[in-house]
Order: C-alpha cells, then sequence, then structure tokens
C-alpha cells in the first residue's frame, strides 16, 4: 500500500460516511471544514514519518514515562 | 487589616492552622469577592454560600478541638464543572446531562480528605472543547483583566476565579491546553501533570489517552499543595500511575544552580510577538540569575506533534459523544459538535499510528532534548490576547484563534508535564506567562524552579482591581 494511504477524506467523502456511517446530515460547508482539518492533521501525521512496525499503541509511551524514578527538585 | 482573599493558598492554610483566623472569614472575603466579580467576569456556574459557611464552621470546630483534617484544612476552593460529586448534576459547560452524578471523582474526595471547601462550580468550554472561554449555554466566562478579552479555556472559570482571588486555588483539566492557556491569559499558574500523575476518575473525559487534571492558583507553592493532596495511583483510574509522590512543597526552596534550562531557537517558538518575546527573555535572565544553565537548543520538529495529537483526541471525543451527537445534536453549539464529529472521519488505521507514534516521539524528545538539559523554556501563548469577540465561532476573524494550543498540544501528547507561570504584563496591560516543560513526573523540578522565580519576581503578587 502506497505510504500516504489512507489520506484525508475528501469533503464528499466526509458528508458521504456521515450520512452513511453515522446517519448525520452534514452541509457542503462543513463537509468542506471539517475535510480541511482533516488535510491538516494528514499533512502533520506525514511529516511524522512511519512508525518501526514493531512499536505497539501506546505501550513505548508508557514504558518511557515510568523508566525513570519519581524525579525529586534536583534529580538530572 | 488583610483583606484574607488576598493571602495565599498557603498562607491561607497556614493561617488556619495556626487560628490565626478562621476558615469561615476566609470564606466569608472569598464569597465577597464573588459577589463582587461574577457579573464581570461569570467565572462562577452555580456559588454554593450557605453550604461553603456551613463546612467553614464545620472545618474551625475541627481545628479548635485539634482535629484539623489535612493540609488544606478550611481553605475554599473551587473548581471547573467536570468533576463528579455524589447526588449533584455537573454540566460540562453543557445543557445536556441531566442526571445527578453516582460518585465522587477522585480528585474531589482527596481535596476533601485534606480539608478543602468547595464554593461552587467554575465555568468551562462546553465540553472541555475550546481554548477561549466562550459558552453559548451559561455565558462566556470573560478574562478579569480585561473583560473583553478570553479568560483562556477550557478551565476558563477556573483561572478567572483564582485570579480575581474570588478562591485560593481550582482544579482545571488539561487535555492540549486547558489549563495552562487560561493561567496564561488569566495571570495565574497552571500546571499540566504527567499523563499518571493525577487520577481522571469521575471527571468528564475528552479524550482518554490525554487527559490530565490539573491545578490553577496564584503562586507555584499553591500549586504544590494542590497537586500534593490529588497526585498518586487510584483503582479507579488504571492509568494513574503507581509512582512515589514526592513532597511537593519541601522542595520549593532548593537551589536551582546548574539545572539546565533549554531555550529553542526553532523558529516554530520564536516567531511570536515582541511584547512576549521580551517577556520571556527577562524571564529567561532571572533563572540565570537563580543559577540556571541556559542551553540554546534545537528541538526536535514540533509540528507533528498537534497533528498527532488532534488525531487522537478527535476519534475519543467522537467516541465518547456518539450517543448525544446522535440523539441531540442541536444542544450542541455548531462549532463544538463540528470538532467532535470530525472525529467520525478519521480512519482507525490514523488513529492507531497516532497512538504508535506517541511513544517513537516521546523517545526522540528524552533522547535528543531532554539529554542536554532538564527543563525547557518556551511559551504558552504568542499573540497579544485576543478579544472574545475575535474568538467568537461566528466572529470576524475566527483565524485569531489558530494560534491557540501551538505551544501546549505538543507536549500534551507527549504527556510531559509542563507550568505554565506569570512572567509579567504586556503594553496593553494583560499577563503572560512561560511555559517550562520536565520530564516525566518531574513536576517537583517544575515547582521549584516556578517558586524560586515568583520569589524574585512578583508578577503574581499583582491582581485585577476590584470592579467599581
Amino acid at each position: 500500500m502506497p505510504q500516504n494511504k489512507p489520506g484525508a477524506p475528501s469533503a464528499a467523502s466526509v458528508k458521504a460516511m456521515a450520512s452513511e456511517l453515522y446517519g448525520l446530515a452534514l452541509d457542503d460547508a462543513r463537509a468542506k471544514h471539517i475535510a480541511a482539518e482533516l488535510a491538516r492533521f494528514e499533512a502533520g501525521i506525514a511529516a511524522a514519518g512511519r512508525p518501526p512496525a514493531d512499536v505497539a499503541p501506546g505501550a513505548l509511551f508508557r514504558q518511557l514515562l515510568l523508566a525513570g524514578e519519581p524525579q525529586g527538585p534536583r534529580r538530572a | 487589616m488583610t483583606d484574607l482573599a488576598e493571602l495565599t493558598l498557603a498562607a491561607t492554610a497556614d493561617g488556619i492552622r495556626a487560628r490565626k483566623f478562621s476558615s469561615w472569614e476566609v470564606t466569608q472575603a472569598c464569597l465577597a469577592r464573588i459577589s463582587a466579580w461574577q457579573k464581570h467576569t461569570n467565572a462562577f456556574l452555580a456559588v454554593d454560600h450557605g453550604g461553603a459557611l456551613k463546612a467553614a464552621a464545620r472545618a474551625d470546630a475541627l481545628n479548635v478541638r485539634g482535629a484539623a483534617s489535612g493540609v488544606l484544612h478550611g481553605v475554599p476552593l473551587a473548581h471547573k464543572d467536570i468533576f463528579g460529586r455524589a447526588n449533584t448534576l455537573v454540566s460540562i459547560g453543557s445543557k445536556i446531562p441531566d442526571k445527578p452524578s453516582t460518585e465522587t471523582a477522585t480528585v474531589l474526595a482527596r481535596l476533601d480528605a485534606a480539608g478543602a471547601i468547595e464554593l461552587g462550580a467554575l465555568n468551562m468550554d462546553e465540553f472541555a472543547g475550546g481554548f477561549s472561554g466562550h459558552n453559548a449555554h451559561f455565558g462566556d466566562c470573560r478574562n478579569p483583566w480585561k473583560p473583553d478579552r478570553v479568560p483562556g479555556g477550557s478551565s476558563s472559570g477556573s483561572a478567572a476565579a483564582v485570579a480575581a482571588r474570588m478562591v485560593m486555588g481550582a482544579l482545571g483539566t488539561d487535555t492540549g491546553g486547558s489549563v495552562r492557556m487560561p493561567a496564561h491569559f488569566c495571570g495565574v499558574v497552571g500546571l499540566r501533570p504527567t499523563y499518571g500523575r493525577v487520577s481522571r476518575h469521575g471527571a468528564f473525559p475528552r479524550a482518554w489517552s490525554l487527559d490530565t487534571v490539573g491545578p490553577l492558583a496564584r503562586t507555584a507553592e499553591d500549586a504544590a499543595l494542590l497537586l500534593q493532596a490529588i497526585a498518586g495511583e487510584d483503582p479507579l483510574d488504571s492509568a494513574a500511575e503507581n509512582v512515589a509522590v514526592v513532597d511537593y512543597r519541601s522542595g520549593l526552596t532548593q537551589p536551582i544552580a546548574g539545572i539546565r534550562v533549554g531555550v529553542p531557537k526553532d523558529v516554530y517558538f520564536t516567531s511570536i510577538d515582541a511584547g512576549i518575546a521580551s517577556l520571556l527573555e527577562a524571564s529567561r535572565a532571572v533563572l540565570a540569575k537563580l543559577g540556571a544553565v541556559l542551553v540554546e537548543i534545537e528541538l526536535p520538529d514540533p509540528e507533528p506533534l498537534t497533528a498527532l495529537g488532534l488525531t487522537v483526541a478527535r476519534p475519543e471525543a467522537a467516541s465518547l459523544h456518539f450517543d448525544w451527537i446522535a440523539a441531540r445534536p442541536g444542544d450542541y453549539s455548531p462549532s463544538i459538535r463540528e470538532a467532535i464529529e470530525s472525529g467520525f472521519y478519521i480512519p482507525a488505521t490514523r488513529y492507531i499510528d497516532a497512538l504508535r507514534q506517541r511513544g517513537v516521539m516521546l523517545k526522540r524528545w528524552l533522547d535528543t532534548a531532554f539529554d542536554k538539559v532538564e527543563l525547557l523554556h518556551l511559551p504558552v501563548f504568542g499573540s497579544p490576547t485576543p478579544t472574545l469577540a475575535e474568538c467568537a465561532p461566528t466572529g470576524p476573524s475566527p483565524a485569531t484563534a489558530v494560534g491557540f494550543g501551538r505551544f501546549t498540544w505538543p507536549f500534551a501528547f507527549l504527556g510531559l508535564p509542563s507550568i505554565a507561570v506569570p512572567v509579567g504584563f504586556q503594553q496593553d496591560g494583560m499577563p503572560a506567562a512561560m511555559q517550562l516543560v520536565g520530564r516525566p513526573f518531574a513536576e517537583a523540578m517544575l515547582l521549584n524552579a516556578a517558586h524560586l522565580y515568583q520569589r524574585e519576581t512578583g508578577w503574581h503578587q499583582k491582581a485585577p482591581p476590584l470592579p467599581k
């Protein structure tokens, strides 16, 4: 699969998903606004690159948070 | 005699314990402040005059018998209306909730155990979903320094009430900046603890993976006392970690000589308003005078962190609100609803990738930034304080809101502790703050540096003048 998929949905896709998946009515302006915002998120995610395959959601994050002892005021 | 409402939380707690004055007197003083300020700020959603005075009288009776319950005995507080209190309806800044809470949030229970008194419920952005202090259902919260300016959000009432000396301290929640942003705009201290430092049980979520509960107070010492009372593991919140809680207050006066403070040279952090940049520069000079070593540092790109954070937050909010959005869409403000709804359209693969990136990014920051410094020194917000009208969801220039969260979201995504500390006033008289960010569970160091800074400066002693 190409690295940039699944990209951010278009306004038309957002509108279709709203209706088909959630039964929500979105007007064109809101769908366009949401699609633009999701495209901004997507650009940020693309800039971060792909995480290594062996990184599970949340596991490394928690491991790193807990890696140190509780830090007193002067602990470097 | 000094107006007791002007005392810090720490001085109030010490004074009550030593019986220099009573909890009842302090509570009366705070209630008088609320009477004077409420119509100008709309910081409170509800005030419990009678209940607060009864609780204060009980606290005084216990104190006379030498039975003070804890470090906050008899101290009047109030909190963002997002924390459950058994048999009490919590609004979450919305008209949708219609059932009283069945249990009390862990943080409120811990404050109760420490002897604190609750004066009422504080205003907030609807469902903690904004940074400006707007609330279409209960009225906007206004900044006590200038009522046309944003107080910041979503813990808007918490910051406004502390700034105007209506309460000694307050709790807020910070998902992407909702404690630090209002602290900056209102000129108070706001601490976002490490993810997992404080239990969220009983606090209505915004995004489970990012939510934190933190104190807003006038001083770092006050924030230390509040954090001391609420921090620690909780079997009712599986994310509240079993990490020892150090004595935050006792560490406040340790010298910070030799502590390395990173000052980023990246344009991301330096392209800010000249007035705020000047205040931040002056604050760095104070830290240097205290012996901190300022280190110019190149940081990893912070830009993706906000996008990643929102890619986690939006689907979690959408999941949380799914039933209400379907059943009562008209009961949400359009902008709040749209932000929540956007989470419906983020693919699950992207959400999972963002969660996977969290550890990768934290490792990168720990390895390339926090291996060189103990603290980072950053802005909280980089532009002059906007007006409520400028940031209104339907206002003339919603683009003003673009800068909200720019400097706070990245560290929320990384789960790192960060503190907003007032550093003076902009040309227009509005306060501004620096943001110090530390390594995981380095709250003691943040509070230590902030406390010594405040001892040197005194910005925290300035309060907005009482309304006429």
